[in-house]
């Protein structure tokens, strides 16, 4: 099972390269989501080979969840952001109190209304082939950093080296991106590799839980504020590029 | 004492329509929260633990004394909420007094929050949790420069702050081993990790590594370079009772939490001989001093040039705690004080000049160039801004002349090295320039012909500056032992700091 783990979080930094170097943005959210199943199948997998005390596990599994949750979360939440204000789809076509409305909104109408702004063509000025040699710079430090220190009691060299791999990638997310939603990306990857930390970490010892749900509570929090402010953001400079948003300098 | 800012935040939805009584709640509520925290002080004693048998809360002198700073600043800037949001009824854009109060509170809440709680993953979460409230008190204005810096604030801090996660993960996962040999071990719990025999016996190599993540991350949020490029944009656009609260006693949450992880990080590698903690925090110091020093000097909005002066200020607080005696500890301590009592004063007074500049003004606007002659305009504030100016470069007999000579003074004690006399070089280097620097930008505002004739100042509103004022030079002149003894105080946290807890809890 070890060997079936060790192979899924390398499949996590392979997706974390592919969102670290795409130019859309639908294909950045779909490989998001990719890596959002590879995790949650990773947890699951943990739960049922490393759980300490071993009975724990079936508790353990739940932790399942949470990866799932953002990859379905995420992607409507970002392309309602991505809308102005101003053009934001009514949500009032039939009763609002009706939940199966509010799936149709969220689901269809939001993503399809956002694909006219940025979901689809994002300001990709990056050179993809100096992005990826800077990830590719990036992943190999974070392996040597990983490999470099002594065997650890409490977490594996290659979960550890994928973790610092996750979260220097998405901070090269945020870094060179040229969007603003792209940088909402690069932070969620960078969870992503917190989330792996966590888990392998804690061997799913009681311990994991604190630090699996702050991390959820942080980004979901985190994810919450952003998208209240990304579509004043975009009705104010016009657009979502970070070049745009430069008015405060010195 | 923590539900006191919670009440005061759900006031305005309970009472809908005075909007006056919900300032005034603010204000009673957080002059009631400062008043306790004053009690716990003096209750504190000789002893060094208040409270330690709680799950959720760790009271020692520490976290009284960072409390204390929160409640003194959070009153202060509280006094000014009423006259900020009637300005902004009057000019219309901008106003929600219901959700500015609420942030504002809860704003209060998770700072007093900080220093309360005792598990090391819950200390991470009430740091996140000032950036969560804050960040929409920063973009309360609305217009793209405020929703910009609120972008900027909570996109910087939130990413860095994630690398504190990691430190926490790293420390608490190399105790792990010790943990599963004591059924009553509490591994993510402070206390239990900053007892000696525990720390001594972790791993140094996860030690160091658990402190340069924690280092990163919550530095990104107390401000240090160079992960400080939300600081003027933060502190520059938020309304001037928040940009008080953001440099007064943000950046000394952030502080707190790095002390907690030094004082384990301290005595895990002490066994070792090592530099790498008072590097780490001398490079950190020196970087943030050389940092500040060219924004200082160019031209810039007063209020960019106070933010800049944070990361001078907090780039002496990190050289003081590299420096790493005793009386350097106590002098960054202190200095953290000095620092959040002064900036708020700055901060508070020119924000209340610039909105009587703006009420005269056509519009109800202003721009920062329009903001001079304070002293013949508004003397009152004028003599406030003056006096806090000098306090803020260092000019005896203020508070910060004294953090800064402690700090000078203990890093002169030390023994010879090149070193640092290098770091000691750049110290002076760059506060000297700065002093320069502010001084230039200080005479702007305050010199010169006002653009408006003598306006007739409210002594009552101005009355928490005057006490603060007070309160800066009693500091500069010596740590008072009335009504609290400060330097009991000081002493015990600096023992905290260097010996780590007292007993398991």
């Amino acid at each position: 099972m070890k060997d079936v783990i060790s192979v899924l979080t390398l499949l996590m930094v392979l997706m974390a390269l592919g969102i670290a170097s795409a130019k859309m943005q639908r294909y950045m959210i779909r490989l998001y989501q990719i890596q959002s199943l590879l995790l949650a199948l990773i947890t699951l997998l943990t739960a049922i080979g490393e759980s300490s005390p071993a009975t724990l596990w079936h508790t353990n599994s739940l932790l399942t969840v949470i990866p799932i949750a953002l990859a379905i979360i995420v992607p409507p939440s970002l392309a309602r952001a991505t809308i102005p204000l101003t053009d934001k789809p009514p949500i009032s076509a039939a009763n609002p109190l009706n939940w199966t409305v509010w799936v149709k909104y969220l689901w269809h109408t939001l993503p399809r209304q956002a694909r006219k702004y940025t979901i689809n063509a994002m300001p990709a000025q990056q050179n993809i082939v100096l992005s990826l040699s800077v990830n590719l710079g990036l992943t190999i430090a974070a392996f040597i950093i990983a490999f470099g220190l002594s065997e650890t009691p409490f977490i594996d060299n290659t979960s550890l080296a994928v973790s610092i791999a996750l979260l220097l990638l998405g901070l090269s997310t945020m870094i060179h991106q040229q969007n603003i939603t792209a940088q909402v990306m690069g932070l969620l990857m960078m969870e992503h590799g917190m989330f792996l930390a966590a888990i392998k970490a804690g061997a799913l010892h009681a311990l994991a839980w604190v630090f699996v749900f702050s991390l959820f509570f942080y980004i979901i929090i985190t994810l919450t504020i952003l998208l209240y402010l990304l579509p004043q953001l975009r009705q104010a400079a016009t657009s979502l590029n970070v070049d745009d948003q430069r008015e405060l300098k010195g | 004492m923590l539900a006191l800012p919670l009440v005061a935040a759900v006031i305005p939805f309970v009472v809908k329509k005075w909007v006056r009584v919900w300032g005034w709640t603010t204000i009673i509520f957080s002059f009631l929260a400062l008043l306790i925290s004053g009690v716990l002080a003096v209750h504190l004693g000789d002893g060094r633990v208040l409270v330690k048998d709680n799950y959720w809360i760790y009271l020692d002198a520490l976290s009284v004394y960072f409390i204390l700073l929160v409640n003194l600043v959070v009153f202060t800037a509280s006094w000014f909420i009423n006259g900020f949001l009637t300005h902004r009824q009057q000019i219309s854009t901008g106003y929600h007094p219901r959700l500015f109060h609420l942030f504002f509170n809860l704003f209060h809440l998770t700072m007093l929050a900080v220093p309360m709680v005792r598990n090391l993953v819950f200390l991470w979460i009430a740091v996140e949790l000032t950036t969560v409230f804050s960040t929409i008190l920063v973009r309360y204005r609305g217009d793209r420069k405020a929703l910009e810096a609120a972008w900027k604030y909570i996109i910087i801090t939130t990413t860095g702050i994630i690398f504190a996660l990691l430190g926490t993960l790293f420390l608490l996962a190399s105790a792990i081993p010790q943990a599963s040999l004591d059924a009553t071990a509490d591994p993510l719990n402070w206390a239990w990790l900053a007892q000696p025999a525990i720390a001594k016996n972790l791993n140094p190599t996860f030690v160091e590594l658990s402190f340069f993540f924690v280092l990163v991350g919550y530095g990104t949020k107390a401000g240090f370079a160079p992960m400080h490029t939300w600081l003027p944009d933060g502190h520059g656009e938020a309304p001037f009772p928040v940009s008080a609260l953001l440099s007064g006693v943000l950046l000394k949450s952030a502080l707190y939490a790095l002390l907690r992880f030094y004082t384990i990080a301290n005595l895990a590698l002490a066994k070792n001989g090592t530099n790498f903690l008072p590097l780490s925090w001398l490079v950190v110091g020196l970087f943030s001093l050389g940092l500040a020093t060219p924004f200082i000097l160019k031209e810039n909005r007063f209020k960019r040039v106070l933010a800049y002066h944070s990361l001078e200020h907090m780039g002496i607080i990190a050289f003081g705690i590299g420096v790493g005696t005793p009386i350097a500890l106590f002098g960054a301590l202190l200095h953290a004080l000095n620092h959040a009592l002064t900036k708020a004063l700055m901060f508070l007074t020119y924000g209340h000049v610039r909105q009587i500049y703006a009420a005269q003004s056509v519009g109800g606007e202003i721009s920062d160039e329009d903001i001079k002659g304070v002293l013949s305009g508004l003397p009152y504030s004028g003599i406030l801004l003056m006096l806090g100016g000098l306090a803020l470069v260092g000019a005896p007999p203020f508070n910060i002349f004294m953090s800064e000579f402690i700090i000078l003074w203990a890093a002169i004690a030390r023994p010879f090295s090149w070193a640092g006399v290098l770091s000691l070089i750049i110290f002076l280097v760059s506060i000297t320039v700065i002093f320069i620097g502010l001084v230039r930008h200080l005479s702007r505002v305050i010199l010169g012909p006002s653009p408006f004739k003598l306006m007739i100042e409210s002594k009552v509103a101005l009355a928490p500056l005057f006490l603060l004022i007070g309160v800066i030079v009693i500091f500069g002149m010596f740590v008072p032992s009335v009504p609290i003894d400060f330097l009991q105080l000081l002493n015990q946290s600096v023992h905290i700091i260097t010996e780590g807890s007292v007993g398991v809890p």
